[in-house]
C-alpha cells in the first residue's frame, strides 16, 4: 500500500489542499505500524487493513482542521557517511540552507568581505599599475630621466640645462641618444574661427628615437627643423587628428594655426602613442640654444631630459659620464646664480624612468597598502570572531554528528565549505566594487597622479581577490572547524549556560575572541593616530597664510603669443582691465606676468652694493621679477608692510619704481627700505630704481616652500610693455567670482577674437587643487580609520554579548545574592574596558614606533604630536562605551530565577 | 453514569497521558502510541484512532510543540515536546486527578 498517496488523497478535502507535513507524518506512522504488525506475524493484507482504519480516522479529523502554520524546519544534517562529489554537493546545499537561516550573519559577513576585498584589490591595482607595470616603450628599462643639481644650490629642479645637454650629446658613450622636452599649451584655431587650448610638447627631434616610436602617417621632425626659422612644423596625436581634422588621409602637408602662427603638419602618431601622457595632443620642435649665445650674455634654458642607455651601460655610468662632460662645458656665470642660487659644480644624474616618475608616490602608496591590509585583517578577524561564537552554539549539533560517525575531517570540510560560500561571494562582490572604484579614480585622484592610465583591474587583481577570499575563508572557517574537532561529546551536551560561576573569559572560545578583539582595537588605534596626524597636518596646510586672500578672486591666464609685441600685449591688457573694472560686483582688477600657483617663474640675477657692517663684498642677488598693474596687489589681497603701491603717477617718463617683498628687503637692503634706490635694468641700461613699497611675502607654490626675494614693477613703466607671453588676470569681486567667468571671456574675445583664456578658475579652486594630495591622504586614511573603528565596535559588541550570555548563571547568582543592576553593568563594562584598554595601549605603542614613516607627509606638526595621540584613546573609550551599552543592559535585566533554573 | 464518566475520564486522561509521556523528552507520534499501549498494559485500551487528533489539538492549544528532526540514516520524523504552558497544565491535571482519586477513595473506597 502506498501510504503517502493514500493519506494525501484522504486529506484532499482539507481547505487549501493536503498539508504535506501531516501527510508525511501519518504515512510514516502507518508504514511503521504495518512493519510492526508484520513482525508480530500478521499477513500483509491484515496489517494494512488494521492500520488503514486508524489512518482513515486521523485523516477525517485532520481534513476538518485549518491548515497548520508553517513551522521552521530543523535543518536535516547531511548524512554522515556520504563522501566524494555527492558529499560535496550536499555540503554546499547544506551550507546554503544554514546561511539562509541566518541572513543577518551572512549579510554582515558578505558586506565586510566585499568592502575589505574592494579596498585591498583597488589599492593593489593602483600599486601594480603605477610602480611595477613596465612602461609601454620598447626597451623601457634602458630609459633614464636626466636631471642636474649644483653644489650649494638654493634651488633644485628635476630638469637639465642646455649646457649639460649640449656638452653630453656631442660626445656620449654610455647612451644611444638624448632628448629634451617641455610642456606647453597652444591655441589651435578651428576653421570656424573659434580657438581651443590643447596641451603640447616641445621636444628635440631625438625624442622619437629615444622612445623607439614611429609615426602612423608622415614623419616626425628632423634635427634641422629644431632651428628657429625652420621650426614651424608639428606632429599630431591620433586623437587630435580624428577630432580636429576629421581623420583626413591628406592631412600631412596641410597647415594649421597654432597660437597665431602657421605650422605645417608633418606627421600623425599611432593611436596608442602617448608621451609624456595622454593629455599631450601635439609635438613641436624644441631648440636647445648654446649657453654663450651672443651679445645678450649667457642664456640658460631648463627642460626635461630623457636618454636611452646603451645595452651594456648602467645608469650610474651614464651619470658619471654626463657629470664629467658638464663640468668641462661652459660656465654658467651669473645666470647660473640667478637660477640655482649658486654656481657650484654640476652633478648630473640619470635615474631609470619608472623610478623618476613614481618617486613621490611610492611612500604614500606603501603607507595605504599597509593600512588597507591591516583593515582587511581586522575585518577577517571580526568574521572569525563571529564564527567562533556560532560554532560554540552549534557544538551540540557537531557533537551528535561526530558521535554517529561523521569524521572530524568531514565536519571540518562542511564548515569550511559553508564559510567559503560566504567568502567567495564577498570576494566577487568586492571585485565588482573594485571595478567601479577604478572607473572613479580619475575623478578622485589629483590631476598629476602618475601613470593612472596604466592602472587596470586585470587578471592579477582578480587572482589577488580570489586568493584573499579563499585565504580569509580558510581562516574564519578553520577556527570553528578546529574547535569542532576538539569537541568532547559529553561536555558539549551540557548547556553552555551551566558554565561555572565566576567565569569571565574562562572558556577557550571566549578567550580567543577577547584576544582577537584586542588586536582589532589595536589596529583601529594605529589607523586613528595616522588619520589624526594627516588630518591635523592638512588643516594646518589649508590655513597657512599664503600672503594673499584667495576668496572672491577670479583668475585666468591670457595666452598672447608671438603674434603680439610686449607693447600690444600691454595695450590689450589695459583695455581688458578698464572694461572689467566697470562690471558691477568687481572691486579690483589687476594683471601680472606670473601669478601664484602657476609655474614658469623666472629669476633675475644682478649685483647690489654691500651693506655696511653686514656684507663683505657686493651682493650677488637673485630675485623673481614680476610685472604687474597697480591694482594687482589689491586684487590679490596682498598686504603692504610699508610704502605704497603703483599709481597713475608712475609712468614711462617718471622715475622707475620698484616694490619688493619682505624677504628681498631683509636679504639685500638696509633701513629705511622705502625710498632707497637700487640699480636694476628696468629698461635698456641700468636705471636708478626707487623702492616705493614693501609687500608681505607670498607663498607662490606650495605652502611648505619658503618665500623667495621678489620685486614688482609696473608694466606701464617698461618700454617693452608686457614681455611675458602668458600673463594672468586677477579680478576680485564682492560676490561669487565664478559668476564673472562668461563676462570675462566675452570681454577678452571682444578685444581680440583669436585669444582664448586659459585656466579660468577662482583662486580658491586653485588653492584647493594645490592641496589635493594632502587632502586625499587625510580623507583616505580617515575613512580607513573610521571603518576600522566601526569594525572594532561591532566586534566588541559581539564579544560582550557573547560573554554576557555565557555568564547568565553567574549573573543570576550575583543578583540573587544582592547585586544591584549597577553592579552587574559595572561587571560587563569592566570586561569591555579591559579589552579596550589593552588594545589601545598596544595600538598606541605601535603607532608611536610607526609614525615616523608618516613624517614626510606632515606639515606643521611632529610625528609624535601630542594631540593626535591623546585624542585616540578618548575616541576608543567612547566607542567602547557605546558598544557596551546593549550587552550591559541585557545583563542587568537577567531574571535571577530563570538564570538559576537554566 | 459510568459510560459518561468513562468517556470523560478517557478524554481527560488522553491529554494527561500524552503530556506525561513527553515530559522527560520529546517523542514522535508512533512512539507515543506504542508507549501508551505498553505502559497501560492494555487496560486503558486507548484507541490509537484518537492519537493524532489529540496531538494536533494539544498542539493547537499550545501545550505541545512539534518539530521535524532528521537523524542520520533515518527519515525525518515529527517530534513533540512539552511547552511551558503544557507543563503548567500537566501539573494542574495531576493535582485534579489526585483530588478526584482521593474523593473517589473517600466515597467509593477505591484504592490505588
Amino acid at each position: 500500500m502506498h501510504w503517502r498517496q493514500y493519506v494525501r488523497d484522504q486529506l484532499s478535502r482539507q481547505p487549501g489542499g493536503p498539508d504535506e507535513g501531516i501527510v508525511e507524518e501519518l504515512a510514516l506512522h502507518a508504514e511503521t505500524a504495518v512493519m510492526a504488525a508484520r513482525a508480530d506475524g500478521a499477513t500483509s493484507a491484515d496489517a494494512d487493513a488494521r492500520v488503514q482504519q486508524d489512518v482513515d480516522r486521523w485523516c477525517t479529523d485532520a481534513a476538518r482542521r485549518p491548515p497548520r502554520s508553517k513551522r521552521p524546519v530543523a535543518i536535516a544534517s547531511p548524512p554522515a557517511s556520504t563522501s566524494g562529489a555527492a558529499g560535496f554537493a550536499l555540503d554546499v546545499r547544506y551550507g546554503l540552507r544554514v546561511l539562509r537561516r541566518r541572513p543577518g550573519f551572512a549579510a554582515l559577513t558578505v558586506l565586510t568581505m566585499t568592502l575589505g576585498i574592494a579596498a585591498v584589490t583597488t589599492l593593489f591595482a593602483v600599486a601594480y599599475g603605477v610602480l611595477l607595470k613596465p612602461l609601454p616603450w620598447p626597451d623601457a628599462n634602458r630609459l633614464v630621466i636626466v636631471t642636474e643639481t649644483h653644489e650649494h644650490a638654493k634651488r633644485q629642479f628635476p630638469l637639465l640645462t642646455n649646457a649639460s645637454y649640449l656638452s653630453w650629446r656631442t660626445s656620449a658613450s654610455t647612451i644611444e641618444s638624448l632628448a629634451g622636452y617641455s610642456n606647453s599649451t597652444v591655441t589651435i584655431a578651428s576653421p570656424d574661427g573659434s580657438a581651443e587650448r590643447v596641451q603640447a610638447l616641445s621636444a628635440t627631434a631625438s625624442l622619437f628615437a629615444v622612445l623607439g616610436a614611429r609615426p602612423a602617417m608622415g614623419s616626425t621632425f628632423t634635427p634641422d627643423q629644431e632651428r628657429p626659422g625652420s621650426n614651424h612644423v608639428v606632429v599630431l596625436s591620433y586623437g587630435l587628428w580624428q577630432r580636429a581634422f576629421g581623420a583626413r588621409q591628406d592631412v600631412v602637408g596641410r597647415t594649421v594655426m597654432l597660437s597665431g602662427e602657421s605650422h605645417t603638419i608633418v606627421g600623425v602618431m599611432p593611436r596608442d602613442f602617448a608621451f609624456p601622457d595622454a593629455k599631450v595632443q601635439l609635438w613641436m620642435p624644441q631648440f636647445v640654444p648654446p649657453v654663450n649665445a651672443g651679445q645678450n650674455g649667457k642664456s640658460i634654458s631648463l627642460f626635461n631630459a630623457l636618454a636611452k642607455l646603451k645595452p651594456n651601460a648602467t645608469a650610474q655610468q651614464a651619470s658619471d659620464e654626463a657629470t664629467a662632460r658638464s663640468r668641462s662645458g661652459p660656465d654658467l656665470g651669473m645666470v647660473g646664480i640667478a637660477v640655482f642660487g649658486s654656481n657650484g659644480a654640476t652633478t648630473v644624474s640619470a635615474k631609470p624612468m619608472i623610478d623618476a616618475m613614481t618617486a613621490d608616490i611610492k611612500a604614500p602608496l606603501a603607507l595605504f597598502l599597509v593600512a588597507v591590509v591591516l583593515l582587511f585583517v581586522t575585518a577577517v578577524a571580526n568574521i572569525a570572531s563571529m564564527q567562533l561564537a556560532r560554532a560554540a552554539g552549534r557544538r551540540r549539533e557537531v557533537a551528535i554528528r561526530s558521535a554517529i560517525g561523521a569524521s572530524g575531517a568531514r565536519i571540518a570540510m562542511q564548515l569550511l565549505i559553508e564559510n567559503t560560500i560566504v567568502g567567495l561571494t564577498g570576494g566577487v562582490a568586492g571585485l565588482a566594487l573594485s571595478f567601479w572604484l577604478r572607473s572613479e579614480l580619475p575623478r578622485l585622484l589629483p590631476a598629476d597622479f602618475p601613470r593612472l592610465s596604466d592602472v587596470a583591474v586585470d587578471w592579477r587583481v582578480v587572482a589577488v581577490a580570489i586568493g584573499l577570499s579563499l585565504g580569509a575563508s580558510l581562516v574564519f572557517g578553520l577556527l570553528p572547524a578546529m574547535l569542532a574537532r576538539r569537541v568532547n561529546l559529553v561536555e558539549a551536551l551540557v548547556e553552555d549556560s551551566l558554565a561555572p560561576v565566576g567565569g569571565s573569559f574562562r572558556s577557550g572560545v571566549a578567550r580567543m575572541r577577547a584576544a582577537i578583539m584586542t588586536g582589532q582595537v589595536a589596529v583601529a588605534a594605529v589607523l586613528l593616530v595616522g588619520a589624526a596626524l594627516l588630518i591635523r597636518s592638512f588643516i594646518g596646510l589649508a590655513h597657512v597664510d599664503r600672503g594673499y586672500d584667495p576668496s572672491n578672486v577670479l583668475t585666468a591666464q591670457v595666452p598672447l603669443g608671438n603674434a603680439f609685441t610686449g607693447v600690444s600685449r600691454a595695450q590689450l591688457l589695459d583695455r581688458v582691465l578698464e572694461r572689467i573694472s566697470r562690471v558691477p560686483g568687481v572691486t579690483h582688477a589687476g594683471v601680472t606676468s606670473i601669478m601664484p600657483l602657476v609655474r614658469g617663474e623666472a629669476m633675475a640675477g644682478f649685483t647690489l652694493p654691500p651693506r655696511p657692517g653686514i656684507d663683505p663684498a657686493p651682493i650677488k642677488a637673485q630675485a623673481s621679477p614680476r610685472v604687474v598693474s597697480p591694482e594687482y596687489f589689491a586684487a590679490m589681497g596682498m598686504r603692504f608692510v610699508g610704502g605704497r603701491s603703483f599709481t597713475d603717477a608712475d609712468t614711462l617718463s617718471s622715475r622707475p619704481a620698484l616694490i619688493v617683498n619682505q624677504t628681498f628687503a631683509r636679504a639685500y637692503l638696509v633701513e629705511p627700505v622705502v625710498g632707497s634706490t637700487i640699480q636694476y635694468g628696468l629698461n635698456e641700461g641700468q636705471s636708478d630704481c626707487q623702492i616705493i613699497g614693501i609687500v608681505g611675502d607670498v607663498r607662490q607654490q606650495n605652502a611648505t616652500d619658503p618665500p623667495r626675494p621678489e620685486m614688482y614693477m609696473d608694466y606701464r613703466q617698461l618700454k617693452g610693455g608686457m614681455a611675458m607671453s602668458m600673463p594672468s588676470i586677477v579680478v576680485r569681486t564682492s560676490g561669487d567670482p565664478s559668476a564673472l567667468t562668461a563676462t570675462l571671456r566675452a570681454i577678452v574675445r571682444e578685444q581680440n577674437p583669436a585669444v582664448a583664456l586659459d585656466g579660468v578658475m577662482t583662486m580658491a579652486e586653485k588653492v584647493r587643487g594645490n592641496l589635493a594630495r594632502p587632502r586625499l591622504y587625510a580623507v583616505l586614511l580617515g575613512g580607513l580609520a573610521g571603518f576600522a573603528l566601526l569594525i572594532a565596535g561591532i566586534g566588541l559588541f559581539g564579544v560582550l554579548s557573547y560573554a554576557v550570555s555565557q555568564r547568565v548563571r553567574e549573573i543570576g547568582v550575583r543578583t540573587a545574592l544582592g547585586a544591584t543592576p549597577l553592579h552587574i553593568i559595572r561587571l560587563v563594562v569592566a570586561q569591555g574596558a579591559g579589552v579596550t584598554a589593552i588594545g589601545t595601549a598596544v595600538g598606541l605603542g605601535a603607532a608611536y614606533i610607526g609614525s615616523r614613516y608618516v613624517g614626510s607627509f606632515l606639515f606643521g606638526i611632529e610625528t609624535h604630536d601630542l594631540i593626535s595621540f591623546a585624542v585616540v584613546p578618548i575616541v576608543l573609550l567612547v566607542a567602547g562605551a557605546i558598544a557596551c551599552v546593549v550587552p550591559a543592559r541585557r545583563a542587568a535585566r537577567v531574571d535571577p530565577l530563570r538564570a538559576l533554573r537554566g | 453514569m459510568s459510560a459518561a464518566i468513562s468517556k470523560e475520564l478517557k478524554k481527560g486522561s488522553a491529554d494527561l497521558l500524552i503530556l506525561a509521556l513527553i515530559e522527560d523528552r520529546p517523542r514522535h507520534g508512533y512512539e507515543i502510541g506504542r508507549l501508551i499501549d505498553e505502559r497501560s498494559q492494555g487496560a486503558l485500551t486507548y484507541h490509537t484512532a484518537s492519537l493524532y487528533p489529540t496531538l494536533y489539538r494539544l498542539e493547537d492549544q499550545g501545550l505541545i510543540e512539534g518539530r521535524w528532526v532528521e537523524k542520520a540514516g533515518q527519515r525525518r520524523r515529527r517530534y513533540y515536546r512539552l511547552t511551558a504552558r503544557g507543563r503548567t497544565r500537566l501539573a494542574r491535571e495531576r493535582t485534579l486527578w489526585k483530588t478526584f482519586f482521593v474523593a473517589l477513595h473517600q466515597v467509593a473506597g477505591v484504592k490505588v
